[in-house]
């Protein structure tokens, strides 16, 4: 149960993946739960590597075998526990109830096949549409994502299209059977940015209007402060902070948050203020340091961060943080905001 | 909730083109053969020229009843190996048969056999490798295995192995050769499919839940067609030889019907052949299977875009 009571759409519970290669185990997932309601936006952010996509595979089974490997935890979409299913359980799953748009929109269409032949796979694969039935459809969809003269362009390849177009028939994919979830794993990171607020842009209208809930995976921190409700910050394969967006940015209680924020410009800063960095790099997963996995790059480490690794604790409403140190933190930032 | 969505204006962004015309199917593909057979010539002329070369040995088989002056497999005591004049062109055989006639009836049985044996060999071949390569696991380990060792025993020996298990005959000529294609186009397919199956494009096909067969069949094969095809051109020469080697050695199709193979086999029964009984039946092994090669070895240029530019 969620705390207003609802039971939620999607519930992570104790997620572990990893990499297995050359006698190592990375740990690219390391006990990760969270949950989202239906409609919501959740915003998951962090470095590359942080285990943020291995997250979003992991819900839909995708994580490449044999090298990646589940080792536990439960998926529950809907009182179904995704884990457990057979394959042609999670068969059903895939596209019907979670649709996922992939990063490089260059390269997830398959380049051989008419633009209208992948829409309709999908419509074929779960609603067992005709094929008539199944084109209207997709040029419905077509429509619907803002690709104009829908039914001639289905005959199109995807190399006449552009990237933004691309990325556009990705989402009427992804959104053609009405699922309640849409995983968007770095969905604008290859575009130029205007392209990225358009297509942002149209993905938050639509999941809006159609009430899907919407799981956005970025580095882009812009882009979850815009459309997400609630933020899950992952650092080295687990959870670090998750709030709502706001409390995330207002009233940040990890280190590592606090770095992320530091280090992009923003508006309401005051003028001339300089960016940081966080100093240090990722740590290797497959090799993680004792305790705290951000320890070696954090200012605020004390003793405790090397002995004990922080559980992901009650800091506010809605609001936890893995750290020790986050009082302290706090009463830094108090007296840093800007008023 | 859907319809609310369609009712509104469709987002028109600036990254949205202008639409194309609409064209009619039949037009689209007839205009595609059109200028790919065009760009083949531009490109690959001396390819091109081999191509027409097939094409005609194709008709000329098609067509042998219509071509050939007389019964090819018709004894003629009287003129028993005269050489080519008027009536006989290439000249007459040790039974008196109109040796052009056999030679154009002769290029039915090497090209139905190879095309048939190739079609056979690649297509379970390629189903092997598709399989094995996007399975992995214990099925690409024992078919790879099984593959290799087809491949450790020479083509020919082979073929000539499999040809004495079976009983001469042209389905156990065209069985020995198709099975003498397994290994090359499964190992091709395997490693093309392998490269394929890492792309994104196989990701998104199963994030909308895809079965693997699915996967294979719409998203995998026809990625595979352009080697398909240009193993399918090359494996034709060799087919063609090793058909006609096999008749050479008495193992191909039975007498009388007219193969280049048996027909070089039976001039060489002789102590000194006669010329014109080794010339016809050779030149053409030699012009097939060079028209073959050398239009497949265009066509992979075309084709293979990491071979174009090359030597």
């Amino acid at each position: 149960m969620d705390l207003d009571g609802t039971r939620p759409l999607l519930e992570v519970r104790n997620l572990r993946t990893s990499f297995f290669g050359r006698g190592e185990e990375v740990r690219a997932v390391d006990d990760v739960s969270f949950s989202l309601k239906t409609g919501e936006t959740l915003g998951l952010v962090g470095e590359s590597g942080c285990g943020k996509s291995v997250t979003a595979l992991s819900i839909l089974r995708l994580v490449p075998e044999p090298q990646g490997k589940i080792l536990g935890g439960e998926v529950w979409l809907d009182g179904v526990d995704l884990l457990s299913l057979p394959d042609e359980g999670i068969r059903a799953v895939r596209g019907s109830q979670i649709g996922m748009i992939f990063q490089e929109p260059m390269t997830s269409l398959n380049p051989v096949l008419s633009i209208g032949r992948q829409l309709t796979e999908t419509l074929e694969i779960h609603l067992g549409m005709t094929k008539h039935a199944a084109k209207d459809r997709a040029a419905e969809l077509l429509n619907m994502v803002g690709i104009p003269d829908a039914t001639s362009r289905l005959l199109d390849y995807p190399h006449q299209l552009s990237g933004g177009q691309r990325q556009r028939v990705m989402i009427a994919i992804a959104l053609s059977c009405d699922p309640k979830l849409i995983i968007a794993d770095e969905a604008t990171t290859a575009l130029d940015v205007t392209i990225q607020a358009q297509i942002l842009e149209l993905l938050a209208r639509l999941t809006d209007d159609l009430g899907t809930a919407l799981m956005i995976i970025t580095h882009n921190l812009g882009v979850v402060a815009r459309y997400a409700d609630r933020v899950n910050v992952m650092y080295a394969g687990k959870i670090r902070e998750t709030g709502s967006a706001d409390e995330i940015y207002d009233t940040p209680r990890h280190p590592y948050t606090v770095g992320l924020l530091d280090s992009v410009p923003r508006l309401d800063r005051p003028k001339g203020s300089r960016l940081k960095s966080i100093e240090g790099e990722i740590p290797d997963l497959a090799n993680l340091p004792t305790g705290c996995a951000y320890r070696p790059r954090c200012t605020y480490a004390v003793d405790r961060c090397a002995a004990e690794n922080p559980p992901l604790a009650k800091v506010g409403d809605s609001h936890a943080s893995a750290c020790w140190e986050w009082p302290r933190l706090a009463e830094e930032q108090g007296q840093t905001v800007v008023s | 909730m859907r319809d609310r969505v369609t009712e509104n204006e469709p987002y028109t962004g600036d990254d949205v083109k202008v639409a194309s015309s609409s064209r009619t199917f039949v037009a689209r593909n007839f205009t595609k053969w059109y200028w790919g057979l065009r760009g083949f010539a531009r490109q690959r002329p001396v390819s091109a020229f081999w191509l027409a070369i097939s094409v005609f040995l194709i008709l000329m088989a098609i067509s042998a009843p219509l071509i050939a002056p007389h019964e090819p497999n018709k004894p003629d005591f009287l003129n028993i190996k005269t050489e080519p004049n008027r009536s006989d062109i290439f000249g007459t055989d040790q039974l008196g048969r109109d040796y052009f006639s056999r030679t154009i009836f002769g290029a039915r049985v090497s090209l139905l056999i190879a095309f048939t044996s190739v079609a056979l060999g690649t297509a379970i071949g390629g189903v092997l490798g598709i399989l094995g390569g996007y399975l992995g696991g214990t099925f690409d380990l024992i078919s790879q295995r099984f593959l290799e060792v087809l491949m450790a025993v020479p083509g020919l020996l082979l073929a000539i192995i499999l040809v004495l298990s079976m009983g001469a005959g042209a389905s156990a000529v065209i069985i020995a050769i198709a099975v003498t294609r397994l290994p090359t186009t499964s190992r091709v397919l395997r490693a093309e499919t392998m490269s394929i199956k890492e792309t994104q494009y196989i990701d998104s096909a199963r994030s909308i839940g895809a079965s693997p067969l699915r996967v294979m069949i719409v998203h995998v094969a026809p990625q595979t067609v352009a080697s398909f095809i240009v193993i399918f051109t090359a494996s034709l020469g060799t087919a063609i030889l090793t058909e006609a080697s096999l008749g050479f050695l008495g193992l191909g199709i039975a007498p009388p019907t007219a193969t280049w193979g048996g027909m070089l086999g039976e001039a060489a029964v002789t102590l000194i052949p006669d010329w014109w009984m080794v010339l016809f039946p050779g030149m053409f092994i030699t012009l097939t299977v060079l028209a073959f090669n050398l239009f497949g070895d265009g066509l992979r240029d075309v084709l293979d875009p990491r071979a174009r530019g090359r030597i």
